[in-house]
């Protein structure tokens, strides 16, 4: 395994916040949607949000990682979306960038929210000729990662690992495995999650995502609002050991912008500095 | 094994179900009746509300807290996300919202929306030139929702006519209708 970094996300227009944080994390990740703006349907990039990263961009690694590609879509992914992306790539040394594996637009209009895919065959093939596509287009790595699934879920040819393995041979795109996500699909429909890890081939994960949500309505939801907790953290700990994914990365700390000043920043700070001691350092690559 | 309903198909009943527009019918599959009667479509309407609501809340300042302070902002905002496409960005929603509200409301819901998708354009450096006749005198409402403290005390009888202009310091200026003609420059922070 190699040396597992610490990360967490940034939605700039925090600049002080942003100093704290070059000093604690190895990388920042950072979502295209959130840094942009649009006038008249035309979407793009944030300058005052850019200027903040390409001043940051040769002291940290900056990840990029979306939620309006719509992936999944079957009348096609969103071109504002590869339009930001490509506005990014421009400006910034990105070191990889990620998607959901889901969809969150249908004849373009907008879901609200991502809904995973059927697993089907139909699925597998589109979703892969799209993942090739883009890995054409853009010339760094790119990830998928597992969504919550909410909506109960359509009959399937594949297992949730097997669909994720044979993404994964099929295109050569690596994972990252949102381990608070597996914890919500066990509560909320009773996923496996040892069945799951064992299915899948870890190997392919090269990021995890951590973050907490909150319960609504009997459901665990993953809007990340709060610190993690210790069953996301032993979760963590506990695929790294069993599985040890030898191409596994980075750790990123989720949280969302709008709740930064409810936890705080010394708070988070803090959960990053116990992240690093929790993986970084005791992390098979640098023990 | 099942034969699969094509995507295309099955994105479109699962986006009619989360707009609230589509009832599943006799033939379709059972899938779609059980996902119709579940708690999880309940949710996940719920959620794509909360984000939207949350983006409202920071954009459009003054309408969020008069709808939050007369009971309104979940009905009229979901009744707003099941009848509109909305954009991903919130300065298409925003202003998107307001003007919706603006046309879809009627009495102060509606006034205070227009008077923020004004405050907002000029805000923006738009031109931008309005009159808007209130039922009751601005200040105090305005004051209220600042303080995010509006109560019925906020809202004062009388019938005043408010201009609203990217020419006007202050962005707008307020006539009493009913009695001897009162102008007033803004004095009060209204950046949003």
């Amino acid at each position: 395994m190699k040396p597992i970094k610490i990360g967490t996300t940034y939605e700039g227009g925090r600049p002080d916040f942003l100093e704290k944080l070059l000093s604690v994390v190895d990388y920042l990740e950072f979502s295209p949607d959130s840094l942009a703006t649009s006038r008249k349907g035309v979407a793009s990039i944030n300058p005052e949000k850019l200027e903040e990263l390409k001043k940051v961009d040769d002291k940290i690694d900056l990840l990029v990682h979306g939620v309006g590609l719509s992936i999944g879509s079957y009348d096609g992914v969103s071109k504002n979306y590869l339009n930001l992306l490509d506005e990014l790539l421009e400006n910034l040394c990105l070191k990889w960038h990620s998607e959901h594996l889901a969809y969150i637009f249908v004849d373009g209009v907008n879901l609200g929210t991502m809904v995973t895919l059927p697993r089907t065959i139909e699925t597998l093939a589109m979703v892969c000729d799209r993942i090739n596509k883009i890995q054409d287009r853009y010339n760094i790595p790119f990830l998928l990662e597992n969504v919550v699934s909410l909506i109960p879920e359509y009959h399937s040819n594949y297992s949730h690992a097997d669909f994720l393995n044979k993404i994964c041979e099929r295109t050569g795109c690596g994972l990252i495995l949102d381990i608070y996500n597996l914890e919500c699909d066990a509560f909320n429909h009773g996923l496996n999650i040892e069945l799951f890890l064992n299915e899948l081939n870890c190997n392919h994960i090269k990021e995890f995502h951590i973050a907490s949500g909150f319960m609504d309505s009997g459901f665990m939801t993953d809007i990340h609002a709060g610190l993690t907790s210790d069953t996301t953290l032993e979760l963590t700990q506990h695929v790294i050991e069993r599985y040890q994914p030898e191409n596994l990365e980075a750790i990123t700390y989720e949280l969302l912008d709008e709740f930064v000043d409810r936890v705080g920043q010394e708070a988070i700070l803090n959960e990053l500095e116990k992240l690093k001691v929790l993986f970084y350092e005791k992390s098979p690559a640098t023990c | 094994m099942k034969n699969h309903l094509p995507l295309a198909d099955l994105q479109k009943k699962i986006l009619g179900l989360v707009k609230d527009n589509y009832l599943p019918e006799y033939g379709d599959e059972n899938y779609f009746h059980s996902v119709a009667k579940s708690s999880n479509l309940q949710l996940v309407r719920a959620i794509a509300l909360w984000w939207r609501q949350n983006h409202l809340e920071r954009y459009c300042f003054f309408t969020s807290r008069f709808l939050k302070a007369t009971g309104q902002m979940e009905t009229t905002t979901a009744r707003y996300f099941q009848a509109n496409n909305h954009s991903s960005f919130i300065e298409e929603i925003g202003p998107h919202f307001l003007s919706w509200l603006s046309k879809n409301t009627i009495g102060l819901t509606s006034i205070i929306a227009r008077f923020e998708l004004g405050m907002i354009a000029i805000n923006r450096n738009e031109a931008y030139e309005d009159e808007i006749v209130w039922p009751c005198d601005p200040f105090p409402i305005i004051y209220g929702l600042v303080q995010n403290d509006l109560s019925n005390e906020s809202i004062q009888s009388g019938s005043f006519s408010m201009t609203l202009s990217d020419k006007i310091i202050g962005s707008f200026e307020v006539e009493e209708i009913t009695s001897i003609s009162l102008s007033a420059n803004s004095t009060l922070p209204l950046k949003i």
